[in-house]
This record gives structure tokens, C-alpha cells and sequence, in this order.
């Protein structure tokens, strides 16, 4: 199954937050791996903040015909 | 002609309908479709596979039957026709009805599920996961129902980031399901993150079509995600079992595709507290570990050893210096004593060659003319002894 980038992204985040939390990483990798969730942060809001719904209506025209006359 | 009124048509009909025996005192047997329970009413549909009618149970407790009424069951219905003119209906208003047991479309049902299910059609192995942050959603429905006004409703409130598909389709009638079927081929061909299929939402819908075995083949080799709406939670379909997930309505599918928007917002902003949180604990510890690194090294600093040494070096300075001195003036002494002897020595010789020594009053040796003159008497030295002696000056040398 594909995933949708900004499942992709929030996984990522997840991911540095966990690593930052388990304390493994270098104090070096830790400062690296938090800018990146900072910037992952900012995508990810920015996502949500552009609301951008599109509907998209598909009606092939000679179903439509059958349609009318169907229902 | 003079035209009549609708109320007053309908009111023609059901009087002709009363007034004929057959009608009034009618005996239909069939296949029940689909049951809606709606307080003391029971609407039910039977069917003979080609054609549907309408059942309505005033008041079930009224009814002599005890048996549970299910999809599938094949029944004989007693009762009369009617015309309901708010939908311009025909309904078969039941006083009995008589059991005979699962029916034919039953069976074929039955025989349909069983041959899916051993091809692995419902295993829950081949089930998509629907994905928690869609992009883009298929809808496949009729436009002219209630489900697609619902499910857009729900998506926009909850979920206003993914962009939808909508893709009208008759839900009933002779090209349903090659229709049903080439929409969930050409969504599935758009890549998007999941499938809604719901029913039009129309009472009169049947949802018999959904139990053909060429949708269920479309859903089942389909590579996204399929959510169905199309049966509810005593009735359901073909379609239904082999979808990824199956909702009892629209309004549900379109909840289970997506999240809201407003609990993303959260969890996102509770990961940005978690991640300033974690490095700025991090970052505490680390300055911790320095300080206390730093302090165990200043604890060892060198500086305490040095000045020990230094100490050290002073006092043996001084004890070197010390013992320089005596062995310096003890040494000093021997040689002034060698000296003085060596002096005397020398002396001696020469008096020894026939020189005299002439010492003044205080001994000292006088060893100028100057001064000379005003003595009166002075000490003369040989080599065999000294003497006083009375000194006149008789004539002075130039």
C-alpha cells in the first residue's frame, strides 16, 4: 500500500522524537536530528494549513445516459 | 378531459385496488431482499430475482407470525395492496405471512460466499490497511442520493486536505454492475489512498447487485484501499465481505477514510512539545555531565602538586644554600691559616738571605722613607730575632 506523504512525514517525526527519547544517539545527532524534526514540524503544519479539498466529479457521459434512465 | 388532482388520482386507485377481490385479499411469495425496522413499522422488500415489492408491517405485535423475519428467507406474504401517494408506491400491506425456509437468491448467496471464501476473498491477510492521512479519495456512488451529500459533508468538515474523486454510478438496474465494476477499475488505475463505494442511500435500492462475483473480483483485485458502505448492520453484501472495511453507512465510510483534522492538529502540536522537550532534557544532561567532568578534572588539577614541589625546592634551596656558606667558610679559614704560614714562611727566608724587616711602633712594616724621619724608634727584624732599636736620621739621601 502506498503512503500518503503526510504519512510519510509524521512517521519520520515520530521516528526522530523516538530516537531523540531513547537517548542512543551522540549529542551531535541529537542537535542534527532535531532541526530535521523541526523542519518535518513546519511541512506538516504547513500541510494542515492548507486546507485544499477538491472534488472532482467523473461522469463518463454515456453512463450518465444509463444513469438518467435507471434510477 | 378536465384535468385532475395527484391526491385526487391516487384516491382513484386505491378505491379501484379496494373494490377488486384479487387485490384486496392477495397471496405473493418470494425471496426478503432488505429489512428496515422503524419503530412499530417493518418495511421489507421480496423479490424473485427479476422483479421487488414493497412490504410494510403496520404493527408487528398486531401479527400472528412469531418467527424472526431475515434476508434470504423465502415467505408467502397475505394481505392487500396499496398506493402510497406521498412516493407514488406500491406497497403489500402484510396480515400474515408464512415461512418456507432460505430461498433460491438465499442460496445462491450462500453458494457465492462459500466459493469466495475458499479462493481466500475474505481472509483477512489480503485486507488493506486504510491509510491514516489520505490525499485522495474515491467515491464511488449515484450523485443523486443521499451518500454522496453525506460522505463530502463529513470529509470537508473532518478532513479538507485530500482532494475526492467522485464517480457517479447507477446502483441499480440492467448495466449496474459492469458499471459499479469499471468505476472501481478506473479509480483504482488513479492511485488514490482509499475507495469509498456506498449506496445511493434510497430506500428503494437493492442491494442485491452488490452480490455479483465481478465486483467482488474487481474489489478484490483492486490495489487500493476499499472502504463499503452498501449494506447496514443486519444486511449486507457480496461486496461488503470483501472490501477492506465494511461500515453500516456512508456518513461511517467517510469517518473511517479519514481523520480529524482538529485531533492531527494536537498530535502534531504534542509531538512538537515532545521534541523541544527531549533536547532541551538533553541538553540539560549533557551540561550536567560537563560540569561534573569539569569538576572532576579541576579536582585533579596539578597545580597543588606544583606548588608542593615548589615548597620542596625552597627548602632544599635553602638547606643547599646553608651548607655552601659553612663549607665555603670553613674552607675560607684553612686557607687563611695556609696563608698566613705561607707568609711567614717566605718571610723567613728572606730574612734568612741577610734582609731585615724595620717595623714601626705598632709593628707594622715600614716600607717608605716617608714619615720615616719623626720616629723615634723602631723595630728591626733578623732572621735570628727582633730588637728595639734608637733611630736618629744622620744624613738623607737624594
Amino acid at each position: 500500500m502506498k503512503k500518503s506523504n503526510y504519512e510519510v512525514k509524521v512517521e519520520q517525526f515520530e521516528n526522530i522524537i523516538s530516537k531523540l527519547e531513547s537517548g542512543q544517539v551522540s549529542l551531535d545527532e541529537s542537535v542534527l536530528l532535531y532541526e530535521e524534526g523541526i523542519k518535518l514540524y513546519n511541512e506538516l503544519s504547513s500541510i494542515l494549513d492548507n486546507y485544499q479539498q477538491k472534488i472532482e466529479y467523473i461522469t463518463l457521459s454515456n453512463q450518465k445516459e444509463k444513469g438518467d434512465q435507471g434510477e | 378531459m378536465k384535468p385532475i388532482g395527484i391526491t385526487e388520482l391516487f384516491n382513484y386507485i386505491n378505491s379501484l385496488i379496494k373494490t377488486d377481490p384479487l387485490l384486496t385479499q392477495i397471496s405473493v411469495e418470494g425471496e426478503i431482499t432488505e429489512i428496515r425496522i422503524n419503530n412499530q413499522q417493518t418495511y421489507f422488500n421480496i423479490s424473485d430475482g427479476k422483479s421487488i415489492l414493497e412490504c410494510i408491517i403496520f404493527n408487528r405485535s398486531q401479527l400472528s407470525y412469531e418467527g424472526d423475519l431475515e434476508v434470504g428467507l423465502h415467505v408467502v406474504i397475505n394481505g392487500n395492496l396499496l398506493v402510497y401517494p406521498k412516493k407514488s408506491r406500491i406497497e403489500l400491506v402484510v396480515r400474515s405471512i408464512e415461512a418456507q425456509g432460505a430461498g433460491l437468491l438465499s442460496n445462491k448467496f450462500k453458494q457465492l460466499v462459500e466459493d469466495l471464501a475458499k479462493q481466500g476473498y475474505f481472509d483477512a491477510k489480503s485486507k488493506k490497511k486504510i491509510p491514516q492521512y489520505p490525499e485522495s479519495i474515491g467515491v464511488l456512488t449515484s450523485h443523486r442520493g443521499a451518500a454522496i451529500k453525506d460522505i463530502l459533508s463529513v470529509l470537508e468538515r473532518r478532513w479538507p486536505l485530500a482532494n475526492v474523486v467522485a464517480y457517479h454510478t447507477q446502483v441499480q438496474g440492467l448495466h449496474s454492475v459492469e458499471e459499479i465494476t469499471q468505476g472501481i477499475t478506473y479509480l483504482d488505475q488513479l492511485s488514490l489512498d482509499v475507495i469509498i463505494i456506498a449506496r445511493g442511500g434510497g430506500s428503494n435500492e437493492d442491494l442485491s447487485v452488490f452480490n455479483d462475483k465481478i465486483i467482488a473480483e474487481a474489489i478484490f483485485k483492486a490495489g487500493t484501499p476499499i472502504i463499503s458502505a452498501i449494506g447496514h448492520e443486519i444486511d449486507y453484501s457480496v461486496a461488503d465481505l470483501v472490501a477492506d472495511k465494511r461500515v453500516a453507512t456512508p456518513t461511517e465510510a467517510a469517518e473511517v477514510a479519514t481523520p480529524l483534522l482538529d485531533t492531527v492538529k494536537r498530535d502534531l502540536d504534542e509531538k512538537y512539545l515532545r521534541i523541544h522537550q527531549v533536547i532541551e532534557e538533553r541538553l540539560h544532561l549533557e551540561t550536567l555531565t560537563s560540569t561534573l567532568k569539569y569538576n572532576r578534572f579541576e579536582n585533579n588539577n596539578p597545580i597543588d602538586q606544583i606548588n608542593g614541589y615548589k615548597t620542596d625546592l625552597a627548602h632544599f634551596y635553602k638547606y643547599l644554600k646553608y651548607y655552601t656558606n659553612k663549607i665555603y667558610l670553613e674552607n675560607r679559614k684553612n686557607i687563611d691559616f695556609i696563608e698566613i704560614k705561607l707568609q711567614n714562611f717566605n718571610q723567613q727566608k728572606t730574612l734568612d738571605q741577610g734582609y731585615t724587616l724595620i717595623l714601626d711602633e705598632n709593628r707594622n712594616i715600614v716600607s717608605s722613607l716617608k714619615g720615616l724621619n719623626e720616629k723615634e724608634f723602631v723595630y728591626i727584624r733578623f732572621a735570628d730575632g727582633e730588637g728595639k732599636y734608637k733611630f736618629e736620621l744622620v744624613d738623607e739621601e737624594l
